[in-house]
């Protein structure tokens, strides 16, 4: 299931596995955890080698996506566990997981069975649970996943709050890109047990190493347009057949210095496709298919051929399908379309 | 380098906790087995103390050829096997449609039919003889009100084992009918609001939605009462004795009768390995068409 | 208006279908409670009589001349003994074949085909070695083979609600700090208590009615109170009277006990449906 995964994890850091089901993620926090056994390959904490040393021993807390929750046994009692088999001093512990309980406002549940509490609070306990122990590296399986959207949005800063306090390094795993772009120092994108690519938030929205990774962050999602790189004489373009770009002579070499394929991807990102009512000189002219008026910038659905592309248009522009609107490429990357690695990053234009 | 320590470790504890298992499984089984192996090669006679010489493969020899009491009570047992069956899967499947209705008294309904299960087979056995007697028997009573007539139940070869199949049903209809009550309500709902949206039927929705979403249980169904069926002796003995004649003697009462009442140990235990090999083998293929 | 009409005999169906189904359920049983309390004339009346004085000399006879008494205190004995014995190890192997899939599935299947065993195969060699070593009429000889014919199915049914408990809970467990054996302890076992119940009464409920073990492994000493039934087939003739009382006593407790218990009972077979 993963494949060749090489990470390398900084202290304290707040490290975001992306990417969507299957890709691989909650398989890598086992193997972290020490729950499953990789098949070669080794896991270091620091210069310590940890494959053979069994979950117990690691200092790791993992939070896992269906909680588990004991539950047979109380809020406290869930809390305690952990710190029980460490044959901490019952005074102690107590202590703990009062504080903890506290700062997770959950101190009033500590006597309740988990079947007595909704989603958010058996989220915070099993948080708690993590919690109690100081761990070196903090696991969290998709812990928002199962809340209701507005619950999500505040626990994410509560996530980024609690991240500044401790001094853990947290790896956190989610499907949610939104997610993971707020709350990430570095963040590595995952699909089908591969890392995609590695890199802070800024890093992985500005300069996407290949199609998947420019398409899966960022929304409303980067457009992906086909098109053929045509070179005849001196000049070189790509032809997307509705329109074309000409290339300059730099980018035409390093477009033919990297692949030799012609079939290319122009993926533009909706906000940054400019959309005027007016006629522009240089600008494409293309038809309006749907505007769905979401605040604060609607989106535009536009024909680009038989082909939808999506760009953002403040609120004021109003807009009704059948409509011609001129369009102008701010900044586009181009993909060789086979392998799906980036070519050129960023290309910036006037239209 | 990988964590083959970790591994192993818990290979072991997992090893450690299977051995009790293992051990009483295996000690208990292995000997009697080469047990049986080696006497069925002998003519050992329990009324006999000279006995045991070697045979080789006589006793299998007698057995598939020539020994017509062998092969018919094979055929008993497939026949018992098959009418108790081809009766009782129905029935069930009937009787836990029925208890899935939303009807007052569920608690009673189930409580009762969980019953006949619980009652001991040699006891209930009995009870069953004494309600098919020829002459004082309830069954042949209200039999005799509804039709005018009553069949010889237990002492008419040709309906002895009709009555035993009866008994069986009687017994073991409950369990087939709760697996498919807990089938049934294990259920989505959907399917069949969609269906009754659609304007399908109950004859139609029975067909084409419930019963081939009840297939797994129907298979496990199966499956139990095939293995249950082919081993069945408890009620022959009580209801029949094997008889009248040897009309109900089914494989497992045929080798009571000829191994421990005649004694021919020897030859009984031949016969047990070819029943135990055919019961396997059958349950075998028949597991595997269930599960693919 | 023809709806509800329609709506309340379909309802009325279903109360007759259902009242016939238990009818047939109850009739020898309550059949047996008659005939318990019949003298013999009534017994064997024609036609048979529904009405009739209740004595109680069948239960007199049984007392006196059986050896009833033993016969239950033996059946309990080899009933509480199998449980001690099937419910532990078949625990212990449902866990290790349910978490880490030893063997297979060879091993497993196995321990199913002892399931698939004729009963009446086994006892033909098993009958000739106890009577070598002088096991026979013992009641360690009827906890050995009601032991080994219980273990699949106890296995097999803990299996289905060791399955049904989500594996991430020992893994947080031992993330938490629990050797393996101490997630089996303290977060396994607490939620299988419920499913060891069920567990115990249905091989409880098995090894008593069991007769085909204690009929050719015992005689006196470990008469089960199955067997005690077979006593009253007299060379005078079949007993019926006696026959039934004893039957009554021999299938009551068990009656008593699905009463009691039949939630866990319906359970336990719907789970391993379930699974």
């Amino acid at each position: 299931m993963l494949n060749d995964i090489n990470l390398e994890i900084n202290d304290s850091e707040f490290f975001c596995l992306l990417g969507p089901s299957g890709a691989g993620k909650t398989t890598l926090l086992r193997i972290i955890a020490g729950v499953e056994a990789p098949t070669s390959g080794e896991v270091y904490f620091d210069d310590k080698l940890m494959n053979d040393i069994p979950p117990k021993d690691r200092n790791v807390s993992m939070m896992f996506q269906s909680y588990a929750l004991f539950p047979h046994m109380t809020v406290f009692d869930n809390m305690a566990y952990p710190l029980r088999k460490r044959k901490m001093d019952e005074q102690e512990i107590r202590k703990i997981v009062e504080s903890i309980a506290d700062t997770l406002r959950i101190k009033h549940l500590l006597n309740r069975l988990p079947k007595q509490l909704s989603g958010g609070e058996r989220q915070r306990v099993a948080l708690g649970r993590a919690l109690v122990i100081k761990p070196d590296v903090l696991l969290l399986d998709e812990p928002l996943t199962n809340l209701d959207a507005k619950l999500r949005v505040e626990m994410r800063a509560e996530f980024k709050r609690l991240s500044k306090e401790l001094k853990t390094t947290i790896i956190y795993a989610t499907p949610d890109q939104a997610e993971a772009m707020s709350v990430a120092d570095r963040i590595a994108v995952m699909n089908l047990g591969v890392v995609q690519q590695v890199g802070s938030p800024d890093e992985l929205y500005y300069t996407p190493k290949n199609i998947f990774v420019g398409v899966f962050v960022g929304s409303p999602a980067m457009n992906i347009i086909d098109c053929t790189f045509v070179e005849s004489g001196d000049e070189a373009c790509l032809d997307a057949g509705e329109f074309k770009y000409r290339l300059t002579k730099s980018m035409a070499e390093m477009i033919k210095d990297k692949t030799s394929s012609r079939e290319l991807i122009l993926g533009i990102r909706p906000e940054d496709i400019t959309v005027s009512k007016e006629p522009r000189e240089g600008m494409l002219m293309l038809e309006v298919f749907a505007y769905e008026a979401v605040k604060p910038d609607a989106i535009i659905d536009l024909k680009v051929g038989n082909k939808l592309v999506k760009a953002l248009a403040p609120e004021w522009l109003v807009l009704n399908p059948g409509d011609k609107v001129w369009c102008g490429f701010n900044k586009f990357h181009i993909f060789d379309k086979r392998t799906g690695e980036i070519l050129i990053c960023g290309v910036k234009t006037h239209g | 380098m990988t964590t083959e320590k970790m591994k192993s470790a818990e290979r072991k504890l997992a090893l450690l906790m299977l051995m009790p298992a293992i051990v009483l499984v295996f000690g208990l089984t292995l000997f009697p087995l080469f047990s049986a192996i080696y006497y069925g090669l002998t003519d050992l006679d329990l009324s006999n103390p000279l006995s045991g010489r070697f045979l080789g493969s006589f006793n299998y020899y007698r057995l598939l050829t020539t020994d017509s009491d062998f092969h018919q009570a094979s055929m008993r047992s497939i026949l018992f096997t098959i009418g108790c069956i081809a009766i009782q899967l129905p029935l069930g499947i009937g009787v836990g449609i029925l208890l899935n209705q939303p009807l007052k008294g569920q608690r009673i309904y189930r409580a009762v039919i969980t019953l006949p299960l619980v009652a001991a087979p040699v006891a209930m056995g009995q009870i069953w003889r004494i309600m098919y007697h020829y002459e004082f028997g309830i069954i042949k009573y209200l039999f005799e009100l509804i039709f005018g007539w009553s069949p010889n139940w237990t002492a008419d070869p040709n309906i002895a084992l009709i009555s035993i199949i009866i008994y069986d049903t009687w017994q073991w209809t409950p369990f087939i009918a709760l697996i498919i009550l807990a089938g049934l309500q294990a259920l989505p709902t959907e399917p069949f609001e969609s269906a009754r949206v659609y304007g399908a039927s109950s004859l139609q929705i029975f067909r084409y939605i419930t019963l081939p979403m009840l297939r797994p249980y129907i298979g496990l169904a199966l499956i139990f009462r095939l293995i249950d069926t082919l081993r069945t002796w408890d009620p022959i003995w009580a209801i029949t004795q094997g008889g009248p004649g040897q009309a109900t003697e089914t494989l497992s009462f045929y080798l009571y009768r000829v191994g421990l009442k005649q004694f021919f140990v020897g030859y009984a235990c031949a016969a047990s390995l070819i029943f135990l090999y055919a019961v396997i083998v059958l349950c075998s293929i028949t597991l595997r068409r269930l599960r693919l | 208006m023809n709806r509800p009409n329609r709506e309340i005999l379909q309802k009325a169906i279903l109360y007759v279908l259902i009242a016939i189904v238990l009818s047939i359920m109850l009739l020898p049983i309550v059949w047996m409670g008659l005939t318990a309390f019949k003298s013999e004339r009534d017994v064997l009346s024609i036609p048979p009589k529904i009405v009739f004085t209740p004595t109680i000399e069948n239960f007199n006879y049984v007392f006196e001349k059986s050896n009833i008494i033993k016969g239950l205190v033996n059946s309990l004995i080899v009933s509480i003994a199998v449980i001690v014995i099937t419910v532990p190890v078949g625990m212990f192997a449902a866990y290790s074949l349910a978490r880490y899939n030893i063997g297979g599935g060879h091993l497993a299947f196995y321990i199913l085909t002892i399931k698939m065993f004729p009963p009446i195969a086994a006892v033909i060699p098993y009958f000739v070695i106890f009577r070598n070593i002088g096991l026979l009429d013992n009641v360690i000889s009827l906890i050995l083979l009601n032991s080994l014919f219980n273990l699949p199915f106890t296995t097999w049914l803990l299996i289905s609600f060791i399955r049904e408990i989500p594996v991430d809970l020992e893994e947080a467990a031992m993330i938490s700090g629990a050797t393996r054996f101490e997630a089996f302890r303290e977060i396994i076992l607490p939620l299988l208590r419920p499913a060891l119940a069920v567990t115990a009464i249905f091989a409880g409920i098995f090894t008593w009615n069991e007769f085909l073990f204690a009929f050719v492994l015992s005689r006196t000493e470990a008469i089960t109170i199955t067997r005690v039934m077979a006593g009253f087939f007299t060379e005078r003739g079949i007993l019926w009277g006696p026959l039934s009382s004893c039957a009554l006593i021999a299938t009551a407790p068990m009656f008593m006990l699905a009463l009691a218990t039949q939630k866990y009972i319906v359970r336990g077979l719907t789970l391993g449906a379930v699974k």
